[in-house]
């Protein structure tokens, strides 16, 4: 729980500093973002199903972050940078949309 | 599996019917990050009350900054198309800015020209008095110099725009030239448009939707300024094919064309001359000999 509440009293602080981002770190946000909706996502069907747990919802949120912008940044290296990140998009994408169904069906019953 | 002849071999589980969809069927079924299935299956740890709290700070910590960083990035992703000043925007700033600059360096180029100016008569006009007056006179007459005297004035203003991409309406550069050859038919001695002074080298064209005299757009409404002698001015004018045209303009496009006599008219010079032609003189200390620096006699507009 203290980590949702964490992360939106880091949301607000963002909202209101509007710190600017370097801009080295400008090509990695897109995807960094995609994966923090996935974690997000999962963290939110986690808590629904009854079995969310704080440390597990930090460290996937964070891993998920940190990993698509290590996927951006390598395939940025090999030359394949869009190819990498259309695939992270695809599954971060089909994992949002199963997760989102799955809180459709706790919320809604349908 | 080697063969044993003695054993059958055992059949092995059947595969999957979408074996080969692995990947797919592991992303849609396992959308859930099993982690949480684990944590909440592994027993529950007892922890002192500082341990927790330890932890609650450093997930509370870890959160709280992750929240920050995501919400920075959807805010920087989004950014241009909130915040920041348009493109078109930039680009006014732009222009002004470039038009301040332009003004600047012709008030520039006045001046300079004025001290150039100084410098040659006062380094001519004492040495040879009968070269300076040549001088100045074709000064005069190309448009170097200002000029001020009685003339007329011609307004030119645009009619009324109805459709932004026909632009019958508004002032064309063949009409500026019309007027202006019409003016120099009909005895003026010096014109300027909007300040800008006509020589003979001075072009009234169009580019995109504005016209631009000795190359620098204009904008509505024209002030077409002539000095010479008024009266014979005006009334070679309206006799001539000029005057015909305007009255075409007004009666067919609404352009409207005023025309004044006023008693006093400053005109300003061309600015810079640049020197096309010369030839040596065969005594310099003669002044009788004439000298070409060849700026044209005859003046026309475009």
């Amino acid at each position: 729980m203290i980590a949702l509440i964490g992360l939106v009293v880091g949301a607000l602080v963002g909202l209101f500093l509007e710190p600017t981002v370097p801009a080295v770190l400008q090509p990695y946000l897109p995807i960094a973002v995609v994966a923090a909706l996935d974690a997000l996502f999962g963290g939110l069907r986690a808590l629904l199903d009854g079995v969310f747990d704080d440390r597990v919802f930090v460290i996937s949120f964070l891993s998920n972050v940190v990993v698509a912008a290590l996927i951006v940044f390598l395939g940025d290296q090999l030359g394949v940078g869009t190819q990498l990140s259309t695939a992270v998009v695809v599954v971060l994408g089909i994992r949002i949309f199963s997760n989102a169904a799955a809180i459709r069906r706790h919320l809604l019953k349908a | 599996m080697t063969a044993d002849p003695g054993r059958r071999v055992l059949p092995r589980t059947p595969r999957a019917v979408d074996a080969s969809m692995g990947l797919l069927n592991d992303v849609m079924s396992k959308a859930l990050d099993p982690g949480y299935v684990e944590a909440a299956q592994r027993p529950v740890v007892q922890r002192g009350v500082a341990d927790r709290a330890t932890r609650t700070a450093l997930h509370m910590i870890l959160a709280v900054l992750l929240g920050l960083v995501t919400v920075v990035a959807v805010s920087e992703l989004r950014g241009p198309l909130l915040a920041g000043p348009s493109p078109r925007a930039l680009l006014e700033r732009e222009i002004t800015d470039r038009s301040a600059e332009v003004e600047d360096l012709a008030d520039s180029v006045e001046q300079l020209s004025a001290d150039i100016a100084q410098v040659q008569s006062d380094a001519i006009a004492s040495l040879n008095p009968g070269l300076f007056e040549r001088l100045e006179a074709s000064e005069l007459a190309s448009g170097a110099l200002g000029v001020s005297g009685p003339g007329l004035v011609i307004e030119l203003d645009d009619g009324e725009v109805t459709d932004p991409e026909d632009d019958a309406a508004r002032v064309q550069d063949v009409d500026l030239q019309i007027v202006t050859n019409g003016l120099w038919a009909a005895g003026a001695e010096a014109i300027a448009i909007n300040g800008s002074r006509l020589t003979a080298l001075t072009a009234i064209r169009s580019a995109g939707e504005a016209i631009q005299v000795d190359l620098a757009p204009l904008l509505a409404p024209y002030r077409i300024e002539a000095i010479g002698d008024v009266r014979g001015m005006q009334t070679a004018f309206v006799r001539s094919s000029a005057a015909n045209h305007l009255a075409f303009l007004s009666g067919t496009y609404g352009i409207t064309a005023t025309t004044t006599a006023a008693q006093q008219l400053d005109l300003p010079g061309a600015g810079s001359t640049t020197l096309r032609h010369a030839t040596r003189l065969a005594d310099v200390a003669s002044s009788a000999l004439p000298q070409e620096s060849a700026p044209p006699e005859e003046k026309g507009s475009s």
